[in-house]
């Protein structure tokens, strides 16, 4: 069942580290359906404003909604609507991969079901055959493999990835793509922040490009890569 | 403490508590199964102390039973400190703190799960040094008196300690901040331990010590409800 209202709404998002303001006022309207690349260059806050809307830190001032719920208000179903890759794995090297899957389906309350789960899930992204091995035997594309796997786990509706594509070689990015594919299909929704405009492109249906802080363009795909660069440079004062 | 959370039609729609705890005390049991990163080091640091102790005491029996509840939770309570301090910081050092907190369950529960596993490391730990001391010192210290002095104090120092030790993971100076906070706050139950364990070696009755089990039980519950009450404020950023 696809949540109501928008996906995403954030109104003057704000976001400071004592006095240094990381996000100004961002307002970001997503309805289901549609994936999101966040552009910009290290520091412009795509990392903040991603792991503020995951509730792992609070905003400073501004309203933020996902799926229609108050994200200050209904934190606990807020994180249940929503799938994130950070830069770390968020996994236990120590355990077995399925061992990982089965612990967070548990705590996402899967129950009974977290083992099906999580192999179903694990060979969907190509990692299917090696749930028995320690996660700190894998490389590192396939650890990103099921860190991917560990996010979409429950089935969220809104995916936030950041930079996803890093140490994913070919075949990893195929899966990656079609798994964004799948989850636009199914009326889910993504943020994905990146620094590849060929990625952007092919996975999203929008791009935003955030600089120091501000969202300082929105709007959809409309232009190829070369166009975009050019537009992005222009924007943030980046070298082409 | 949270209950099965339910949505509009009455259907389960998130893990029972119970779920959670022991989900979270079976990943840090399997893990620690795994790298013995927390029990090894703080069982030799517990050796370590005993082995100084009883070169620098001297071995006159009436001063070893007078001395020995000292010496033996000095090394309980800087060793358990090693453990609180461990088992963070691996949480940390693997992102793992984060992920649980993306997670849809209460704080509470994630804090009893942390909670119970370090209680039971600790358990572990003085399972093992108790008969160590018991020969080391030559006193009866493996005694039914005793097991329940050491169940009670422990959970006492696992339910606050667990609680710093999220407060201070993020810290850089965190092998330090740890014991200077907590050890202010853990401080009754640690003079009540010793204090109860000293009646026991004493041959004194439960009825005679049973002040200090009170007291140390009294604390258990005041510090396990406030430190569950307050974990979300300790973890959220």
């Amino acid at each position: 069942m696809t949540p109501p209202h928008l996906a995403l709404s954030a109104g003057g998002l704000t976001k400071r580290f004592g006095n240094r303001p990381v996000l100004q006022g961002i307002d970001l309207e997503m309805g289901w359906g549609s994936v999101l690349t966040l552009y910009g260059a290290n520091g412009a806050g795509k990392t903040t404003l991603l792991r503020t809307i995951a509730g792992l830190t609070q905003q400073s001032a501004g309203s933020l909604s996902v799926a229609g719920l108050d994200a200050g208000q209904r934190r606990a179903d807020v994180r249940r609507l929503v799938g994130v890759v950070m830069h770390e794995t968020f996994l236990y090297h120590d355990l077995t991969v399925a061992e990982n899957l089965r612990f967070y389906g548990r705590l996402y309350g899967l129950g009974a079901a977290s083992r099906e789960r999580a192999m179903e899930t694990a060979q969907g992204l190509g990692v299917g055959a090696a749930m028995d091995a320690r996660v700190r035997t894998l490389s590192n594309g396939m650890q990103k493999r099921v860190a991917l796997a560990r996010a979409v786990l429950h089935r969220p509706p809104l995916l936030l990835l950041d930079e996803p594509e890093t140490g994913l070689d070919q075949s990893a990015m195929a899966a990656l793509e079609a798994l964004l594919a799948r989850h636009r299909h199914a009326g889910g929704s993504a943020v994905v922040t990146t620094h590849s405009v060929e990625l952007g492109l092919r996975v999203a249906d929008r791009a935003a490009i955030l600089h120091n802080g501000r969202i300082v363009y929105d709007a959809p795909n409309a232009m190829d890569a070369a166009g975009f660069r050019r537009l992005y440079a222009e924007l943030t004062g980046a070298e082409r | 403490m949270n209950e099965r959370r339910t949505d509009a039609s009455g259907q389960p729609t998130g893990p029972s508590w119970w779920t959670v705890i022991l989900a979270v005390l079976w990943k840090d049991l399997l893990l620690e199964s795994r790298t013995r990163e927390i029990v090894t080091p703080i069982v030799v640091f517990s050796l370590l102390v005993i082995v100084v102790f009883s070169f620098v005491l001297d071995p006159n029996p009436r001063l070893a039973a007078s001395v020995a509840p000292g010496a033996l939770w000095v090394a309980f309570t800087f060793a358990g400190v090693l453990g609180l301090n461990r088992s963070f910081a691996l949480e940390k050092e693997r992102g793992g703190m984060e992920a649980l907190l993306l997670t849809p369950v209460g704080r509470d529960l994630l804090y009893f799960g942390k909670m119970l596993a370090a209680f039971l490391f600790m358990l572990l730990v003085e399972i093992i040094m108790l008969p160590a001391f018991s020969v080391a010192f030559n006193l009866p210290l493996v005694q039914p008196g005793l097991w329940l002095i050491v169940a009670l104090a422990t959970l006492g120092f696992a339910t606050v300690g667990t609680a710093f030790a999220a407060m201070t993971v993020n810290t850089r100076a965190r092998e330090i901040l740890l014991p200077v906070l907590f050890f202010p706050v853990v401080a009754p139950v640690i003079i009540a331990a010793a204090e109860a364990t000293r009646a026991v070696l004493a041959g004194d009755a439960l009825v005679d010590y049973s002040r200090w089990v009170q007291l140390i039980a009294a604390f258990d519950v005041i510090f396990a409800v406030v430190a569950a009450a307050t974990f979300e404020f300790i973890v959220t950023e």
